[in-house]
C-alpha cells in the first residue's frame, strides 16, 4: 500500500537541484577536521560565500563533485556518516524544524516526503508501507548516480532524525545500501544498530509501523503553518532555478540527442553570445559543462552491466566510441572496462564488455 | 489557576506551560516516576501537557517544582529537566537562534522573546571592562521561582545556545551566575565545563568577549522574518513589548506599498490601539518604525551595485529619487550615491 507518493512542487522535481543548506553542516565538520575551505572552493569550482544565500539552488552535478571532492579529500571511508552529525534545524530550509514539530515520526516522514523535491530534488524518496513495515526508499533522479559518500550521509542523517526523539521506540529495523561494502563496516554497524546490507540493489530503511506512530505533543499550530508558508515563499522563489542549473539540466536531458550551445540560447532567449558570457560569469563554459556532465555519467553508466560501451557511447553524444574512450582516458587514465570494474563491487564481465567494444565499433 | 493568552498581563506572572511537558519527561526518563500522578497532586489537570499556548501562573508551578524536588531528592533536578527541551516546547524560538546572522543577535532576540516563555525574568545587557558581555536576569515577582526553576531557566537557554549557535558553552561563556547556595556536589553544575559561582543576587551569564559576534552559518534572514511571525502574534496576544527589529522585519517586504498602522495590526493579530501603545512604551511612532525601516533597507539596497538608485527609491517606497536623497540626507546627512560610493570603495579595498 502507498502511503504517499511525492507530487509536490513539480517545478522542483525536474530540475534536478537542491538546497545548499543540506551541505553546511558537512562543510562545517570538514574545517572542524584541518580542511583547508579556500582549498575545497578552488577545486569545487564554487563559492563557498555564496553557499549561504537563502535561494540559492544547487545544481546536481556541483553537488557530485561536492561528494567526490570529499571523498577524495578525507582519508575516512566513513565521512558520509560523520558529516550527518551535526543536528540542523534550519537544515533542508526550515523541513528538518518542522518534522520535530510533528506528533509523530510517521507523520513526520510525511512532513518530510511533501517538501522533499524543495530538498533534493536529485534525489527521488518513496515511502510505502506493507503491514506492519514502511519501506523509506531513496534513489537518483536521474543517470546521475549518488556515490557512496552522499549516500551515506544522507541515510545518517535519516537515521539519526528518526533516533533524536527523546524516550520514544526505536524504529529502525534494517538498511539496505546499493553501495559496496567498505573494508570496515564498524562505522555503518553502529550507526545503525540493526543489519546493514550492502550491494543491495537498492537504498531503503526498513522501519517499524508502530515505533513510527509513537505519539508525542505537536508542536504549535501556528509555527507549523508559518514554516509551511515559508517553504511554499521558498518554492516560488526559486521555482525559475539559476543559469547553471537550467544549463546542467538541459545538458543532462539532452546528451544523447545532441545539445548545442545554439539550440539552449534559443530556447532562453538569448544570443549564444550572451549566454557564454552569462556562465563565464559563474564560472564555466558551455563546453567545460558538457565535459563535466560526460565524465560523471561515464563513470555511472558504466556501472550498469546491461549497457554495453557502445550504449553508453550513444547515451553521452558520442558519435564515435573511440571518442568516449579517449575521454575516459584523459578524465581517469584509464579504459572503459577498468573504470567499469573499479567503481562497483560488482565484478566486471570483461568479456562480453570487450566483445561488444569491439563489435560496435566495427559497426560504427 | 491557569491563564489564557489572551488574559491581561501584569501582575499574575506567567510562564509558557510546555515546561511542564520537559519536567514530566525527565520524571519519566530519568527517575522512573509516573508524572501524571505528580501533577494531580500539585493541582494541575494532564491536558496541560497538550496545549502548546497555554500559560501557568508562577505559583502553580513553583508547587511542581517543589513537589518534583521531594520525589527525586535531586538538587540539580532544575539542570536534568533543561536537557529534556525539544523543538515543539520553544514555539520556534529556538529556529529564530538558529536562523540569526551572530551569537549577539541570537542572544539579544532570545532576551527580545523571553516574555513569551516566561514574564518572570526580565534580561539586562551589560559589557564590562575587558569586553565580555553580562547578560543578568532580574526577577519581576515578589515571591521568587524556586531553586529548581531558576536553574532550568539558566541551563536550559544555554544549551538553546549550544544547539543553535553550534558552539559549546565553554567557547562562549566565561561564567554562570546562579542565586542558590552551592549545592554539596558542585561538580554537576561545573559539568558544562564553565566556572559556576553560587549564591549570587540574580541569576545571570558572562558572554565571552571574543566571540560575542561570532557569524553563524545557519544565518536565513526570510526564514526567521517568517519564524517570527508567530511569535510575533503570540507576544501581542500576551501584551509583551513587541521587539522593534523583528517588527522591521515583518515590514521590509511591503516598503513599496506600506500597510496603514491598522492593517500592519490586523496582522499581527492585534488591534491598531494595542499596537501602538506597545510602540509607545518603546517611544516611537509607527510612522518612525516605517522610517527606520525604509532607512536600514535603503543602506542594505545601496550595497547592492546592481539596483539603480531608481530601484532603490521605488523598492523602500518612494516615488522618485529626490524624495529617497532628501530622505537619506537626513538619516545619513549625504546622498545616497555618495553612501554608495564609500561602500563600494570599502569593498575593493585589499
Amino acid at each position: 500500500m502507498y502511503l504517499c507518493q511525492t507530487n509536490n512542487y513539480l517545478a522542483h522535481r525536474e530540475r534536478l537541484s537542491l538546497s545548499p543548506t543540506a551541505i553546511y553542516a558537512g562543510l562545517r565538520l570538514l574545517e572542524s577536521r584541518g580542511a583547508n575551505l579556500a582549498g575545497i572552493q578552488r577545486l569545487w569550482g564554487f563559492q563557498l560565500t555564496t553557499i549561504n544565500q537563502p535561494h540559492l539552488r544547487l545544481p546536481a552535478f556541483l553537488n557530485r563533485r561536492f561528494w567526490d571532492l570529499v571523498a577524495e579529500l578525507d582519508e575516512d571511508p566513513a565521512i558520509g556518516l560523520a558529516m550527518a552529525r551535526p543536528a540542523d534545524l534550519g537544515q533542508m530550509p526550515g523541513v528538518s524544524y518542522l518534522m520535530q514539530l510533528m506528533p509523530t515520526r510517521l507523520e513526520a516522514l510525511h512532513c518530510m516526503q511533501r517538501f522533499w523535491p524543495l530538498v533534493a530534488a536529485h534525489i527521488g524518496l518513496s515511502l510505502e508501507r506493507s503491514g506492519d513495515r514502511v519501506h523509506l526508499g531513496l534513489a537518483s533522479a536521474s543517470k546521475l548516480q549518488l556515490t557512496p559518500t552522499e549516500l551515506d550521509y544522507w541515510f545518517a542523517r535519516q537515521i539519526r532524525y528518526l533516533r533524536s526523539w527523546l524516550c520514544a521506540p526505536d524504529p529502525v529495523l534494517e538498511v539496505c545500501m546499493s553501495r559496496p561494502a567498505p573494508a570496515d563496516t564498524g562505522p555503518w554497524d553502529r550507526l545503525a544498530g540493526r543489519p546493514v546490507h550492502f550491494s543491495a540493489g537498492h537504498n531503503a530503511l526498513l522501519l517499524d509501523y508502530d515505533a513510527l506512530c509513537h505519539a508525542r505533543p505537536a508542536g504549535p499550530a501556528r509555527v507549523q503553518l508559518a514554516l509551511a508558508e515559508s517553504l511554499d515563499a521558498y518554492a516560488r522563489q526559486t521555482a525559475g532555478g539559476n543559469l547553471l542549473e537550467v544549463a546542467s539540466s538541459a545538458i543532462l536531458h539532452g546528451l544523447q540527442g545532441g545539445i548545442s550551445l545554439e539550440a539552449l540560447a534559443e530556447r532562453l532567449h538569448m544570443t549564444a553570445r550572451t549566454l557564454n558570457r552569462a556562465l563565464l560569469r559563474e564560472g564555466w563554459t558551455f563546453s567545460g559543462l558538457i565535459d563535466v556532465h560526460r565524465r560523471y555519467l561515464a563513470q555511472d553508466l558504466l556501472q550498469d552491466h546491461s549497457l554495453t560501451v557502445a550504449d553508453v557511447a550513444d547515451q553521452l553524444g558520442y558519435h564515435e566510441i573511440n571518442s568516449l574512450i579517449r575521454a575516459i582516458r584523459r578524465w581517469y587514465g584509464t579504459t572503459p572496462t577498468a573504470l567499469r570494474g573499479s567503481g562497483s563491487g560488482l565484478p566486471a564481465d570483461e568479456d562480453s564488455l570487450v566483445h561488444s567494444a569491439q563489435h560496435s565499433s566495427s559497426e560504427s | 489557576m491557569m491563564l489564557s493568552v489572551g488574559d491581561r498581563p501584569g501582575p499574575p506572572r506567567s510562564t509558557l506551560a510546555t515546561v511542564v511537558r520537559c519536567i514530566a519527561r525527565t520524571l519519566d526518563a530519568e527517575f522512573g516516576i509516573a508524572p501524571q500522578r505528580l501533577l494531580a497532586e500539585v493541582g494541575i489537570p494532564p491536558d496541560v501537557l497538550q496545549d502548546d499556548e497555554l500559560r501557568l501562573p508562577l505559583p502553580d508551578l513553583s508547587r511542581l517544582w517543589r513537589r518534583c524536588e521531594e520525589a527525586t531528592k535531586e538538587p540539580s533536578f532544575g539542570m536534568r529537566v533543561a536537557r529534556h527541551v525539544v523543538p515543539g516546547d520553544v514555539y520556534g524560538i529556538d529556529l529564530a537562534l538558529y536562523t540569526s546572522s551572530t551569537l549577539e543577535e541570537a542572544v539579544r532576540r532570545f532576551a527580545q522573546f523571553l516574555a513569551l516563555l516566561t514574564t518572570v525574568s526580565v534580561g539586562q545587557f551589560r559589557q564590562d571592562a575587558d569586553g565580555d558581555w553580562h547578560l543578568g536576569y532580574e526577577v519581576a515577582s515578589e515571591c521568587p521561582p524556586t531553586d529548581s526553576a531558576r536553574d532550568f531557566f539558566i541551563f536550559a537557554q544555554i544549551h538553546l545556545f549550544e544547539r543553535q549557535c553550534h558552539l559549546s558553552a565553554p567557547q562562549f561563556l566565561r561564567r554562570i551566575e546562579l542565586t542558590r547556595t552551592a549545592p554539596a556536589d558542585c561538580a554537576t553544575f561545573q559539568s558544562l565545563g564553565v566556572d559556576v559561582v553560587f549564591d549570587q543576587p540574580a541569576s545571570g551569564m558572562l558572554f565571552k568577549g571574543a566571540t560575542w559576534q561570532r557569524p553563524l552559518l545557519g544565518a536565513n534572514p526570510q526564514l526567521l522574518a517568517q519564524v517570527e511571525q508567530p511569535i510575533l502574534e503570540y507576544l501581542a496576544r500576551l501584551g509583551a513589548p513587541l521587539p522593534l527589529s523583528a517588527l522591521r522585519a515583518r515590514l521590509v517586504d511591503r516598503l513599496a506599498e506600506p500597510p496603514s498602522a491598522a492593517a500592519f495590526a490586523q496582522r499581527l493579530g492585534m488591534t491598531r490601539l494595542q499596537l501602538e501603545q506597545s510602540l509607545l512604551d518603546q517611544h516611537v511612532t509607527f510612522a518612525q518604525l516605517l522610517d527606520q525601516t525604509r532607512e536600514i533597507q535603503a543602506l542594505r539596497l545601496l550595497a547592492t551595485p546592481d539596483l539603480s538608485l531608481d530601484q532603490v527609491s521605488l523598492r523602500v517606497g518612494y516615488r522618485n529619487t529626490s524624495s529617497l536623497i532628501r530622505a537619506f540626507r537626513r538619516w545619513r546627512g549625504i546622498t545616497p550615491a555618495s553612501y554608495r560610493k564609500q561602500c563600494c570603495s570599502r569593498d575593493t579595498k585589499p
